[in-house]
């Protein structure tokens, strides 16, 4: 997949074509990426047993609610973490992009250092915040605001709660590389204009963000409904997602066509979801040069 | 100026200009520093409402920083900025009506021409009707009506620095700053937008600062020229004022092509200098501000204002031809008067008239005696 909305700047012309450049890469791409999805495409389409071309693993998939069901947390999910990321995301982006440099460099380190360290280690710590007596709920007791702890640790809760802080980083970096594309003398220009600040941010600052602010959020609602690990051990085994059904699918019950097909329908909605942000970022294509 | 717009317009563009006619501006002892760094020290400007004033210095003297210091995007370190006498110290960039048209036109790239133009008077709260018919005016004043749809990346760079004046002359600013505008036209172009600027401006009556550093840009749209060269202003005075009499050693190297020799006044006749110039001949110059007998002193005359004759007088300067360069309806001789020090000399070049040979022996006159100047040097 593709960051479609970053802008790439401009090349000077190159000894080989940008055509030669790109095959040895086309090269890795076709064989562990093209290859293998074509392997798991055909495979959604084989019986539990045998040979033969069939549509049953896709039936199954969809006459069962439980499966349903698994969809539909799984976007809900991708659309929550993205949305927080987002909410989260853009004033930290916000306030990097007008801090003075001495300033950026902390925030340089404080934004990277999550994304030093691996999702596993940040899932545990999660588990040691999120638990009966953890970080919050101890919190909370203390401050009187509930009486008994609340159930955060195997809960959809707690699974958005961490991946929001897993993917946030990539949310701020979209945006700042976004914000820092704009002229600066935008701003003085709305302000010599008579636009105050807030005209300023929601006339000229937001709307030229919008490219950083997409592609941010591709990338997090993908990472997000792809995660793996994290759901499942902050979700336990109570909470099913579907990379989790994937895996219980294809690895503990072996039943391979049937997980190629979860995993074709997750493919799918990723797809949806990318063509309709790409369309929305088609829109700011216009601007950015 | 051209009449192709309808008259209508103009005349009441005219009569909207005699309402707001132009503000003054003063710059009163304007000091400031980036961080260690003095990069202006006390400025002093009296602008005349109505007034175009160019800021000329080469790159990197501290002229954005004024305008930045004007239109309050930075607060300078000591001084006061006064618009029509009231100080504005305390306002921000959008409460001061000050207008900026910047070197890359900084158009709103997601917003069409229309609504580039409409979002200061948007911005004012103007009702939906008022902002339609300015904007449509403004287009029309540019003559940019047929493209109110278009993006500024869908406009050659003439018609987006249309554009950018008429956003900032829509909401009648007090003044209008204009940071190297022309700079990133070509050449002809150039010269067919200072001459559409200028007249712009005047119609509209608008006190107009522009930043550049250019300086035949300065010489031919400006009524002043303040000339800034390491945060300092080295004079303040009329193009030919700056042209004619220098007031620096680097306002005279600075505008123009100028001859700087080493001399020594040996003294004074009829209310002039008689100046003995080291290497040879010796010239009479009309100057101004009294000199010590003997002072030694870099005299200051332009190529032009030299006369080449063919005999020796009291005082001329003797020299012999070393370079020949036509340059169409000028011709420019280097005339060496020492082994290591020559003069650049131009002369009209008549047609037919027999040009000077390398070689050739010469003898050097000022022209005009008051149109040079003496600079005392320290040593
Ligand atoms: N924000 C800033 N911080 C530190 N130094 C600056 C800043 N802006 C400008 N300067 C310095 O101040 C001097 C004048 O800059 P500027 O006004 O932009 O010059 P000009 O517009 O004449 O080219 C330069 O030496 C520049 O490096
Ligand atoms: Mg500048």
């Amino acid at each position: 997949m593709s960051v479609a909305n970053l802008p790439t700047p401009k090349r000077k012309k190159l000894p080989l074509t940008q055509g030669q450049l790109a095959l040895p890469l086309a090269a890795f791409l076709t064989l562990f990426y093209v290859i293998p999805m074509v392997v798991l495409l055909a495979a959604s389409f084989q019986p539990a047993r045998g040979g033969g071309f069939t549509l049953a693993q896709y039936a199954e998939f969809f006459t069962d609610s439980a499966n349903i069901r698994v969809l539909t947390l799984t976007f809900w999910l991708g659309l929550q973490v993205t949305i927080a990321c987002l909410i989260f995301g853009y004033p930290v982006a916000y306030f990097y992009h007008q801090a003075t440099a001495r300033w950026k460099t902390i925030l340089t380190f404080l934004i990277l250092l999550p994304l030093l360290t691996s999702a596993v280690v940040r899932t545990f710590g999660w588990v040691v915040i999120l638990g009966r007596q953890g970080l919050i709920n101890s919190l909370l007791v203390g401050l009187g605001m509930i009486d008994e702890p609340i159930k955060l640790l195997f809960t959809h809760l707690g699974v958005a709660m961490a991946m929001t802080q897993i993917w946030l980083p990539l949310m701020v970096l979209s945006i700042i590389a976004s914000l820092s594309q704009i002229d600066p003398r935008l701003a003085a220009a709305s302000e010599s204009l008579g636009g105050g600040k807030w005209r300023t941010f929601w006339q000229i600052t937001l709307p030229l963000s919008l490219p950083g602010i997409i592609s941010g959020c591709l990338l997090v609602f993908a990472l997000t409904v792809s995660s793996f690990v994290t759901p499942s051990i902050i979700g336990g085994g109570q909470l099913m997602y579907m990379p989790t059904l994937i895996y219980q699918q294809g690895v503990v019950l072996l039943n391979k066509p049937f997980a190629a097909a979860v995993s074709a329908v997750l493919l799918i909605m990723v797809l949806i979801v990318v063509f309709l942000l790409s369309t929305l970022g088609q829109r700011t294509r216009k601007y950015v040069q | 100026m051209n009449s192709v717009k309808p008259l209508s317009t103009v005349d009441r563009l005219q009569a909207q200009a005699a309402d707001h006619a132009g503000h003054s501006l003063k710059l009163d002892q304007i000091m400031h520093r980036f961080g260690e760094m003095v990069a202006l020290r006390d400025i002093n400007l009296d602008i005349q409402p109505g007034e175009f004033v160019s800021l000329l210095g080469p790159s990197g003297c501290g002229k954005t920083t004024v305008l930045r210091i004007i239109s309050g995007f930075i607060e300078q370190t000591a001084g006061k900025v006064l618009i029509d006498n009231q100080s504005v110290a305390g306002l921000t960039a959008s409460q001061r009506g000050v207008g900026i048209v910047f070197q890359n036109y900084a158009l709103f790239p997601h917003m069409t021409v229309w609504d580039n133009v409409a979002y200061g008077l948007r911005a004012k709260g103007l009702s939906r009707g008022r902002v339609s018919n300015k904007v449509g005016e403004m287009l029309e004043l540019v003559q940019l009506g047929h493209l109110a749809k278009r993006y500024p990346s869908e406009l050659s760079g003439g018609q987006q620095q249309r554009v950018a004046i008429s956003r900032a002359l829509a909401v009648e600013p007090k003044l209008m700053l204009l940071d190297e505008p022309f700079s990133a036209l070509d050449k002809n172009l150039r010269l067919d937008m200072q001459i559409e600027i200028r007249r712009l401006l005047d119609e509209q009556g608008v006190t107009a600062i522009l930043v550049t550093h250019d300086q035949e840009e300065a010489m031919s749209m400006s009524d002043r020229i303040a000339l800034l060269l390491d945060g300092e202003i080295h004079q303040f005075a009329s193009p030919s004022q700056v042209y004619d009499h220098p007031a620096t050693l680097f306002v005279s190297s600075f505008v123009g092509t100028c001859n700087h020799l080493s001399s020594q006044i040996v003294g004074r006749e009829s209310g002039a200098y008689v100046v003995k110039v080291h290497g040879g001949g010796q010239v009479k110059v009309a100057h101004e501000s009294s000199l010590a007998p003997n002072a030694e002193v870099l005299f200051a005359i332009r190529p032009e204002n030299l006369r080449v004759e063919t005999h020796p007088g009291p005082y001329r300067i003797p020299g012999i031809v070393e370079i020949c360069i036509p340059l169409g309806a000028t011709i420019t001789y280097e005339v060496s008067i020492a082994p290591d020090k020559a003069i650049k000399v131009t002369q009209q070049r008549i047609a037919g008239a027999r040009s000077l040979q390398k070689g050739e022996q010469v003898y050097l006159e000022p022209v005009s005696p008051s149109a040079c100047t003496l600079f005392p040097t320290s040593s």
